[in-house]
């Protein structure tokens, strides 16, 4: 019988080869963890003394409304973002505050979307520093976005992370400088969508302080800024700084006052301020971190050659940029590698030829045995001579 | 792209673009590679995109093209070692109960002969034929994912089979 040709493609070609299930999983999981290469997470692990908040001042108007708005993700949609399944069902719960309240300062607009708090409900609890997890945390969502329209950089774009926002809740009564995100065990993940950035804020549960009134608070910068915001200690009421140049807007949280818990919130405050009054543990020298302090500190132009002996290898002739960096870079026989840019501020004495009297090196366990010493010699014609050395042994 | 999204896309289409790819690249390891390469890029690329009217469509046209440059990388070795074919894995891809069903019109070993025809075309035949016959798509769709004319798809696939009708005379 002779078979029509378009019958016979079609049966024997019919799909037919499923792909394995692992196939599957395997994709699925790696897109799970390009989600969270896009979610930047950053997590300030320590409490950090507010005497190293950095300030600065720049007078500006700036002005501030607030209006609804329905255009962001959800609290919950922002915790699914960031695979935060947990997050996003606490978000959906009862206990969440949807807030869409949006002020605009600086040129941005920020949106407080909502506000979750309680024990275990995110997939990511971090540890603090003596290793205990953090299970009673509060978690709010802004979201960032320029007034002018201009999308917010993404991510992976160079320009993102140039515009820095603090974002922190802040508690009405305990003043700012001290009282904030970095010193409240906080951290943040977030991510741009759209041309709005969306920040998940996290810090110590302080659902406690709820008859005092909680803020939400949007800044310039990396840490608190004492002139983005006026405090009066009188009165414990925080406010934005009208003439402060940069961003500074300031949310009242709609926290249920019965959540309140004057005995927690006091014993809370005590193991705060015993933290802040503990000094850090100096770090223990052991006799291999011992042995190369004293070696290096023996160390001088004049007699590093008796101690020690270049590897030649290494030695390189770098042009210093106008201004005034030079980069090096490395790689030894046994696959070790490095790099660094060397900055030549302070280096190399009334700036005459010769050997910086400044060294920098590494080692591991091994000390003085693996010990890489790096040594760089301004030149008569202003370039830098850069080569590692290694003790005799 | 949201998760639960792509795993919609991959239940719903991936045995058709699993099969493209096997038959494409004739090679197991590669077909493994191209598909997932492919659902991985539909999902980088499906936040730029409007609206994904046609995502099969879309699909194969991701993989067509993550072939190619396959391809381009990989011209050095085979040159050197030449394409091989590997008849059992295009056997190993053949249920012979899925065959059953269909009126037992050709056998398992005709299907493989078939099979093994159809992946000794070149590129420019092959395509359009497993676009054609396998994944259904019309002469229009097969356009626009080759990015051909509609007329130039119409003489590939009438050669391609002119050259089949020749392979499997005994057969047909």
């Amino acid at each position: 019988m002779k078979k029509d040709m378009d019958q016979v493609l079609e049966v024997a070609l019919t799909p037919m080869d499923m792909p394995e299930k692992e196939l599957n999983d395997q994709i699925l999981r790696k897109v799970k963890e390009r989600q969270k290469m896009d979610n930047k997470q950053v997590h300030y692990g320590r409490r950090i003394p507010a005497a190293v908040l950095v300030t600065a001042c720049i007078l500006v108007l700036c002005s501030s409304t607030a209006l609804a708005v329905y255009k962001y993700l959800t609290p919950a949609e922002v915790a699914t973002e960031t695979n935060d399944d947990t997050l996003q069902k606490a978000f959906l719960g009862e206990d969440a505050i949807l807030v869409n309240e949006t002020q605009e300062s600086g040129g941005f607009r920020i949106t407080l979307l909502g506000s979750v708090a309680g024990k275990n409900i995110s997939d990511f609890l971090s540890t603090n520093g003596k290793g205990e997890v953090e299970d009673d945390r509060i978690y709010t969502v802004v979201a960032i976005e320029r007034s002018d329209g201009t999308p917010m950089p993404d991510t992976s774009s160079d320009e993102y992370g140039k515009e820095e926002f603090y974002v922190s809740h802040y508690i009405r009564g305990l003043n700012p400088r001290i009282y904030s995100l970095m010193s409240m065990g906080g951290g943040y993940t977030e991510f741009v969508k759209d041309g709005i950035q969306y920040r998940i804020l996290e810090m110590d549960n302080i659902e406690m302080f709820a008859d005092k009134g909680i803020y939400v608070g949007v800044s310039s910068g990396t840490f608190y800024d004492n002139d983005a915001y006026l405090y009066d200690e009188a009165t414990g009421e925080m406010s934005r700084n009208s003439s402060y140049g940069g961003v500074s807007v300031l949310f009242d949280l709609p926290i249920d006052k019965s959540k309140a818990d004057p005995e927690a919130a006091a014993a809370y405050l005590k193991a705060f301020d015993d933290s802040m009054n503990t000094p850090d543990e100096p770090i223990e020298k052991d006799a291999v971190d011992l042995s190369v302090d004293e070696f290096m500190d023996k160390l001088t132009p004049e007699n590093i050659d008796e101690y020690a002996e270049p590897i030649e290898s290494t030695r390189q002739i770098c042009i210093v940029d106008e201004n005034g960096y030079t980069q090096y870079s490395y790689e030894l026989e046994n696959g070790a590698a490095g790099n660094g840019v060397l900055i030549l501020d302070g280096m190399f004495p009334d700036d005459q030829p010769g050997m910086s009297p400044q060294f920098s090196y590494n080692y591991s366990e091994d000390g003085l045995k693996d010990l890489l010493i790096e040594v760089f010699i301004l030149n008569e014609d202003g370039t830098i001579t850069f080569v590692l050395y290694q003790p005799k042994l | 792209m949201k998760q639960e999204e792509l795993e919609n896309y991959i239940y719903t289409y991936g045995k058709e673009l699993y099969s493209f790819c096997c038959c494409v690249t004739r090679n197991r390891q590669e077909a493994d590679d191209l598909y997932q390469d492919t659902f991985l890029k539909m999902y980088e690329m499906a936040d730029q995109l409007v609206i994904m009217t046609n995502p099969k469509s879309f699909l194969m046209g991701v993989a067509l093209n993550l072939y190619r440059n396959y391809k381009r990388k990989l011209s050095i070795r085979q040159r050197i070692t030449g394409v091989s074919i590997s008849m059992d894995e295009i056997a190993e891809s053949i249920p012979f109960e899925g065959l059953e069903t269909e009126d037992m019109l050709i056998s398992r070993e005709e299907c493989q002969i078939v099979r093994m025809a159809v992946a000794k075309l070149p590129d420019k035949y092959r395509i359009p034929i497993l676009l054609y016959y396998m994944e259904e798509f019309s002469q229009a769709e097969i356009a626009a994912v080759m990015q051909i004319s509609d007329s130039a798809v119409k003489t590939r696939i009438h050669r391609a089979k002119k050259i089949l009708r020749e392979r499997l005379e005994g057969l047909l």
